[in-house]
């Protein structure tokens, strides 16, 4: 039935941030490559100009640039105990599709993991002992520290050309950096954006408290950068449409910038777009892909044979294709056996509302996507969690990304939901209120997890991903703690109200908090609790290699794009330098 | 280090809380607001400087004629109806070597703050459409074609000036005039200018200019890296494509929306909104407070009747 094309060197599942630049690297040592993007090809012209790009209706609300729920989606429940229904509207998280994956739509927030996040069992229980860590956490090390990864950061940030200061530079700590990252081999790319005012206000109250601001790692850029691969993004205008819309000045780094004009020039690269992968077909004995099913945009279907398979998705699409293709085992809750769609955690995150009078004039529309001022002083293990009872942290900006008019307003508690007085209430604070943002660590609990719908399927007949999650207890102590902090930062900017609060269980999809959904396929050195190893390949079926946050054990304080790009080219480098040359597992067990 | 002046011109609707030109001047309140700044200019000094020069400096009306249309013949721009900011930032630039011009850096270093203000409210005030260049506008694509080969050559560089100015090239990486002069070029105030109806000569004369690095006034570096990217023939497209456009009608003033107590009595308002249950949203930096958002946002809870609600599915 399915037409069986010539076969080619490699395949890249997904042509989004992670398929773009490991396609890239195998094209570079000489691989054919074919890359499957299900969504449409899409370009800075004509796809992303103004003023259609500023559609907030279109783009933000709508959704635009997401996956299309109507043949795509996720189901989800709280726990066990519920039968988990499709979302038929993304709202809490928004996986992106098409050309250039997610990374067109992000919002630019680049930073690095640190070595307590990567290590983070070891260190854990080194510093505050073997029983720290509760049973039911599934918190476990990645197999990488931050000084395996430190040159894979370098590499990435200089092909986004990142805008940023370092703090903490050849073993050297330098003044308006961050202080609690790891040793840096190089300044970043571009120097930091320009600081906006609602931030220059946290910056003082948050120094006058003894902490350290520093400004976000941008990749919407402050100046023009010209990257290894030849190309040039611009400077960000912050024009205030980031995060859920395509840049139209070039600005923000994504593959449709940094990569894909050099990629799709390589006479060895070969796009397909709107061609939905089914499964990675196998051998009879399961340890070897043979290549993949898809089905194209005219509903036909073929079989691409390849020798090696990048699976480059979104997370939680990653986990889902091996799940479809029998990759690995399933994870089983109540056994605790198996690990595809272990491990799953997401992002904590809450926020602070500091309200002024007239007089402080905010100007929340003037913003790029990742703008601000932040503290890391209760990222990760930067603080002593020995009397606190939990572990992760979070960090505290003033990152306001935008102030569009159908999605923010900050009104104070107490205002009515609608008519005459709410309205009159946003015109009062729409110009004067900074937003605080809280974003936290999610460790890896036993009951959250992923994995096939028994009931709902997609377009194409194949199960939906089951998605069981809620908030556990340590991320909520975490949450209660750090948005403590944030709110005395918020009482010292000198606002008249400020109000907030913690993250509250139970976890809702119905909201917006973050596209970070991490885990599923986690990278590690123990097979019995990882999908893939330290270079990740599948310990099962070692021509398939799984890239993407879905290889996060848990997930850290900061955001995932920075760590993402990283194992890509980890990943590409250990490809390219160990497995071309000797095909086969690169981990012995 | 302050934000460079708006990059955005506030768009919102008059139902925001969009508070006129001081918001859009300015990140940092404190800062004194140079362009479009509340405080305002004397307009009879303007209009004087316009008509007769002063202090060694010549009348505007000279070159850019009595209402500001500019002079075709001399390439000497429309100034009429641009944005005070833009206009002041020019005779700013002019003064302090940022942009250079035999003509014009005298005229600007023999003004002092407050004139260049003036001058710049004064045309800032007239409307765009005002008057006919003088000499004509003789570069404007209005000849009659002759033969059929010249009318293909025509129509090819309109549908490329069009081209250029609304969707931009992928492959030149040029992207289009539009995402900050605006669609159909009307201008963005504060910052960027209106490019409709603006002389062709101008245009082409302004994005050589921007190659050349004799206009050094765009901090973001967009403006000459896109002329770098134009060939002679894409900028003489672009300019005869905005210059056949009409002149930007009166642009649209920055709205200054009063703000007042809500009135005691007659309001239809919903109930009060309790804290949301499960914590305060936060959109990448944005906290994700009222009616919008749907249940589970905290600090405005839509309908007061989903506050705590449980995970869909259940």
């Amino acid at each position: 039935m399915a037409t069986r094309l010539p076969p080619t060197d490699a395949v890249l599942l997904g042509v989004g941030l992670v398929g773009s630049m490991i396609g890239r690297e195998l094209t570079k040592a000489g691989l054919n490559v074919v890359g499957l993007e299900r969504g449409e090809p899409r370009y800075t012209v004509p796809d992303f100009q103004s003023p259609s790009m500023h559609d907030e209706l279109r783009y933000a609300v709508r959704k635009a640039l997401i996956t299309d729920a109507a043949r795509e989606t996720i189901t989800f429940r709280n726990n066990d105990g519920q039968t988990a229904l499709p979302m038929r509207r993304w709202e809490g998280f928004l996986p992106g599709t098409g050309l250039g994956g997610s990374a067109v739509h992000w919002n630019g927030q680049t930073y690095r993991f640190q070595d307590t996040d990567l290590r983070m069992r070891t260190l854990t229980e080194q510093r505050y002992g073997k029983n720290f860590l509760a049973p039911e956490l599934l918190v476990q090390d990645w197999g990488v520290s931050a000084a395996d990864l430190e040159p894979y950061y370098d590499r990435f940030e200089y092909l986004m050309g990142t805008s940023g200061k370092a703090g903490h530079l050849n073993g050297r700590k330098i003044d308006g950096g961050n202080p609690f990252e790891d040793s840096r081999a190089r300044e970043y790319p571009t120097p930091p954006q320009k600081e906006p005012w609602g931030s220059q206000i946290f910056r003082k109250a948050a120094a006058g408290l003894g902490y350290h601001p520093f400004p976000q790692p941008s990749c919407n850029l402050s100046q023009p950068w010209v990257n290894p691969e030849g190309q040039r993004i611009e400077t960000c205008m912050f024009c205030g449409f980031c995060e859920r819309f395509g840049c139209e000045h070039f600005a923000k780094s994504s593959p449709q910038t940094a990569l894909l004009p050099a990629l799709l020039k390589d006479p060895k690269f070969t796009l397909r777009t709107q061609c939905q992968v089914l499964r990675i077909d196998l051998d009879a004995s399961k340890k070897r892909a043979l290549g993949v099913t898809y089905v194209d945009g005219a509903g036909r279907e073929f079989q691409q044979p390849a020798e090696l398979l990048i699976v480059g998705m979104f997370a939680l699409n990653n986990v889902r294709m091996l799940l479809l293709s029998g990759i690995g085992t399933p994870y089983d809750p109540a056994t605790g056996r198996g690990t595809v769609g272990r491990n799953y955690a997401y992002q904590t995150t809450s926020g602070v509302n500091v309200f002024y009078d007239r007089s402080t004039v905010v100007n929340p529309f003037m913003r790029s996507g990742a703008c601000g001022t932040v503290i890391a002083d209760f990222v990760s293990d930067n603080f002593d969690h020995s009397a606190l009872g939990f572990v992760g942290g979070a960090y505290v900006g003033e990152v306001m990304s935008h102030g569009r008019p159908i999605e923010f307003h900050p009104t104070p508690p107490g205002t009515p939901a609608w008519g005459s007085a709410w309205k009159q209430a946003v015109a009062e604070h729409y110009n004067h209120t900074i937003s605080l943002n809280i974003h936290g660590s999610s460790v890896s609990h036993r009951a959250n997890h992923l994995d096939l719908d028994p009931t709902y399927k997609d377009a194409w007949g194949l199960p939906l991903l089951r998605m069981t999650f809620d908030f556990p207890t340590n991320d909520l102590r975490m949450s209660e703690y750090v948005t403590g902090k944030a709110t005395e930062i918020g009482r010292a900017m000198g606002g008249k109200l400020v109000s907030g609060g913690p993250r509250k269980s139970p976890y809702t999809t119905t909201q917006y908090q973050s596209t970070h959904n991490t885990g599923g396929t986690t990278m590690g050195t123990d097979r019995a609790t990882s999908v893939v190893n330290r270079y990740l390949q599948s310990w099962d079926v070692p021509n398939v290699f799984v890239v993407g946050a879905s290889n996060f054990p848990q997930n850290a304080s900061y955001n995932p794009t920075d760590t993402v790009g990283a194992l890509a080219y980890w990943a590409a480098d250990a490809i390219t330098k160990q497995y071309l040359k000797a095909p086969g597992p690169l981990v012995r067990t | 280090m302050k934000l460079h002046r708006s990059r955005v011109a506030c768009r919102l609707s008059v139902a925001l809380a969009c508070v006129g030109a001081a918001l859009a001047a300015s990140a940092q309140p404190s800062a004194p607001r140079a362009a479009s700044a509340a405080a305002p200019a004397d307009a009879d000094l303007g209009a004087r400087i316009a008509a007769l020069g002063a202090g060694g400096a010549a009348a505007c009306a000279s070159c850019h004629g009595a209402s500001g249309e500019g002079n075709a013949a001399a390439n000497f721009p429309r100034i009429a109806g641009q944005s005070i900011g833009y206009l002041q930032r020019q005779l700013d630039a002019y003064a302090n070597g940022a942009r250079t011009n035999p003509v014009m850096m005298p005229i600007a270093k023999a003004l002092d703050d407050a004139q260049r203000r003036a001058v710049a409210a004064h045309y800032a005030a007239l409307p765009a459409g005002t008057g006919n260049a003088t000499a004509g506008n003789a570069t404007k694509p209005t000849a009659t074609p002759k033969a059929t080969a010249t009318t293909a050559a025509s129509n090819a560089s309109s549908a490329r000036g069009r081209q250029l100015a609304s969707v931009g090239d992928e492959n030149e990486r040029v992207q289009a005039c539009a995402n900050c002069h605006g669609p159909g070029g009307i201008g963005q105030a504060p910052d960027y200018p209106y490019l409709a109806g603006q002389l062709a000569g101008y245009l082409q004369a302004a994005l050589a200019e921007w190659k050349s690095g004799t206009r050094n006034t765009d901090p973001s570096g967009q403006m000459p890296l896109i002329a770098q990217r134009l060939s002679d023939a894409d900028a003489r497209a672009m300019a005869a494509y905005y210059s056949a456009l009409p002149a930007a009608p009166p642009r649209e003033r920055d709205v200054a929306v009063a703000w007042r107590p809500a009135r005691a009595t007659n309001v239809v308002s919903g109930p009060k909104a309790s804290g949301g249950a499960q914590g305060v949203g936060s959109e990448q930096g944005s906290a994700t407070t009222g009616a919008s958002q749907g249940p589970g946002g905290a600090g405005g809870t839509p309908q007061g009747n989903r506050s705590g609600t449980t995970a869909p599915g259940n």
